[in-house]
């Protein structure tokens, strides 16, 4: 659904970003890991074209600077890490901001806004101000919102999540990455999620995609991608590598 | 905290409205009876004698009162929501006209039309003049304070600091070669006034307003929007470029055409969206209808009370509103004062 070709970002002469080819498929969840200024997030904002790059970027086909904005905005939808909304909106006002680019009635549009509260467990808050949650709780607020957004697509949804749990506890962490899991494999969502808990993208992650100086280093398998080996050439920490009973892997 | 609903903030203003607008018509240097002073608008509309009012008691009301009523209400209504819109813009509950310098940015254009230009052509030159003042000075602070992670405050009124400073020098060098009339006129200005209501410029306030009001409610969803971040705004598919261009210019013309015909009335874009927000929430689409309804009204009434403090002299309404309002500036800032430090 998203392809990349050649895409380059060059500021002040020095290379952040050349990624030469790469693809996202629907129903696909892909971490990326890196390390820190690793180009993960000008990645993103190269994608949807906040940053100028050059090459080709592709969404089902079609260049993306020819999709209509409208258009792609209910197909193509971002969660930012923290957003700097300063004003007193009650939570589920700010939910029902991602009905911008939509073309539904207003009572389809509570609803949805409802039902998008309770899947991203903040329908409790919805009526407090927004101002007054926690960092983590804020974060499943836009979550909802970019699901509101994306509720009318005709075509499988891309959202690009950048670090969607870094402000979150461990039962949230899972909760959401189990619902970002969900919609990829249950409603054929395509996902690109910056991750940097690396046992989490372990666990969730279909795929894995390793960014280092802003070249794509490894890109498969969790499995095949993150090995002590890599871990400890990449981040340079060497991690003990442990099985649970029922298979799953993970970093101490 | 506890907000209003629309509907019932609409009814209180729209009460407050009419309040106001009795209280205007009968309460002057000269006070009249309300039922009477009713009825002698009745009288002028439609030939009829039913009030029991005196000829020159007719003539201050038709001619004086009625007008310059007319004339609060469509400038509160303009700055109010000029005001509601760059705070909007800037994400910023501090942007008002007034503060960032588009005011003092028209109120020089207007001046350089009435001091260099032959009367004649001042009736459609200074309120096109203002404008480009407004304009210019606007996308310069604009442009200052925009930076990457948003709007800096400390940049936008630093910037509005300095485009007013400007602004004030080159008003005293275009006093000093004004000839009396011209100076006269400016010395208004500068005060703030909606003494000289003219069908003129009645009728251009009341077009202005129509129109603008009309764009900005057309566009409240996408300023929506703009407060989630300009990032955030473009993911939800609009032009923010665009969108920040167009709104600016029609924000400015509004101002431009307000300072031309009342001065600057400083203050009302700034504490008429904030106790609107207050009440109703920042939601732009019953945001801008409200801030334009209080406006009209809170300025009408600081109208009155101008007429009335040291009656039969009258008071610039502009001195009024800053009175009002610079305290009301001081505790925002207190307010915001962790984000400043």
């Amino acid at each position: 659904m998203l392809k990349l070709i050649n895409l380059a970002v060059t500021i002040d002469k020095q290379q952040l970003l050349a990624i030469n080819e790469f693809t996202a498929e629907a129903a696909e969840l892909v971490a990326v890991v890196g390390k820190n200024g690793a180009g993960k997030s000008t990645f993103f904002k190269s994608i949807v074209g906040e940053i100028t790059a050059t090459g080709g970027r592709y969404f089902h086909q079609q260049a993306i600077i020819d999709w209509h904005k409208q258009r792609l905005a209910r197909h193509l939808a971002v969660l930012p890490q923290s957003s700097l909304l300063t004003f007193p909106f009650t939570v589920s006002e700010v939910v029902a901001l991602g009905l911008i680019p939509l073309t539904i009635s207003r009572k389809q549009g509570l609803a949805l806004v409802q039902q998008k509260l309770a899947l991203t467990d903040t329908a409790r808050f919805a009526k407090r101000s927004y101002l007054a949650l926690s960092g983590g709780e804020r974060q499943r607020v836009h979550l909802a919102r970019i699901l509101v957004q994306l509720s009318q697509a005709e075509q499988a949804p891309l959202i690009l999540l950048d670090e969607p749990t870094s402000a979150q506890d461990i039962a949230q962490q899972h909760h959401c990455l189990q619902l970002v899991q969900a919609l990829c494999h249950e409603q054929g969502y395509g996902a690109l999620v910056i991750m940097h808990d690396l046992n989490l993208s372990m666990r969730y992650a279909d795929k894995i995609c390793l960014l280092d100086n802003g070249i794509v280093v490894a890109q498969g398998t969790p499995a095949k991608v993150l090995t002590p080996a890599t871990i400890k050439q990449q981040w340079g920490y060497l991690p003990q590598q442990v099985t649970t009973a029922n298979g799953v892997v993970g970093f101490l | 905290m506890q907000r209003v609903s629309y509907p019932a903030a609409l009814w209180c203003c729209g009460l407050l409205a009419i309040t106001a607008i009795i209280f205007s018509i009968t309460n002057g240097a000269m006070s009249l009876a309300a039922g009477d002073s009713l009825l002698a608008i009745w009288d002028a509309l439609w030939g009829t004698q039913f009030s029991g009012l005196a000829d020159y008691q007719q003539l201050i009301i038709v001619e004086l009162r009625l007008p310059r009523t007319l004339l609060a209400l469509l400038i509160g209504a303009m700055l109010a929501q000029c005001g509601a819109v760059m705070q909007g813009l800037f994400r910023n509950p501090l942007a008002d006209p007034g503060i960032i310098g588009a005011s003092s940015g028209a109120a020089l254009g207007a001046a350089i039309a009435i001091i260099l230009l032959p009367l004649a052509m001042q009736g459609l030159a200074t309120p096109i003049a203002a404008f480009i003042g407004a304009l210019a000075t606007t996308m310069l602070v604009f442009s200052l304070a925009q930076s990457d992670n948003g709007t800096s405050v400390i940049m936008l009124l630093l910037a509005g600091v300095a485009v007013t400073a400007f602004s004030g020098a080159m008003m005293g060098f275009l006093n000093v070669i004004a000839d009396d009339q011209a100076l006269r006129d400016i010395t208004l200005w500068q005060m703030g006034a909606v003494s000289r209501a003219s069908t003129a410029s009645l009728v251009m306030c009341a077009t202005v307003l129509c129109l603008v009001a009309a764009y900005f409610q057309h566009h409240s969803q996408s300023l929506n929007a703009l407060l989630l971040g300009e990032a955030e705004a473009r993911h939800l598919g609009i032009d923010v470029e665009r969108l920040k261009i167009k709104l600016i210019i029609a924000a400015t013309i509004a101002i431009g055409v307000a300072v031309s015909v009342s001065g600057i009335i400083g203050f009302v874009g700034l504490v008429v969206p904030h106790l609107v927000r207050m009440t109703v929430g920042p939601d732009h689409r019953t945001l801008l209808p409200l801030a334009a309804l209080l406006g009209a009204v809170l300025l009408l009434f600081a109208d009155v009370g101008a007429r009335l403090i040291m009656a039969p002299a009258e008071l610039p309404v502009g001195l009024l509103t800053a009175v009002v309002g610079a305290p009301f500036f001081t505790l925002l800032l207190i307010k915001q004062r962790k984000s400043f430090l």
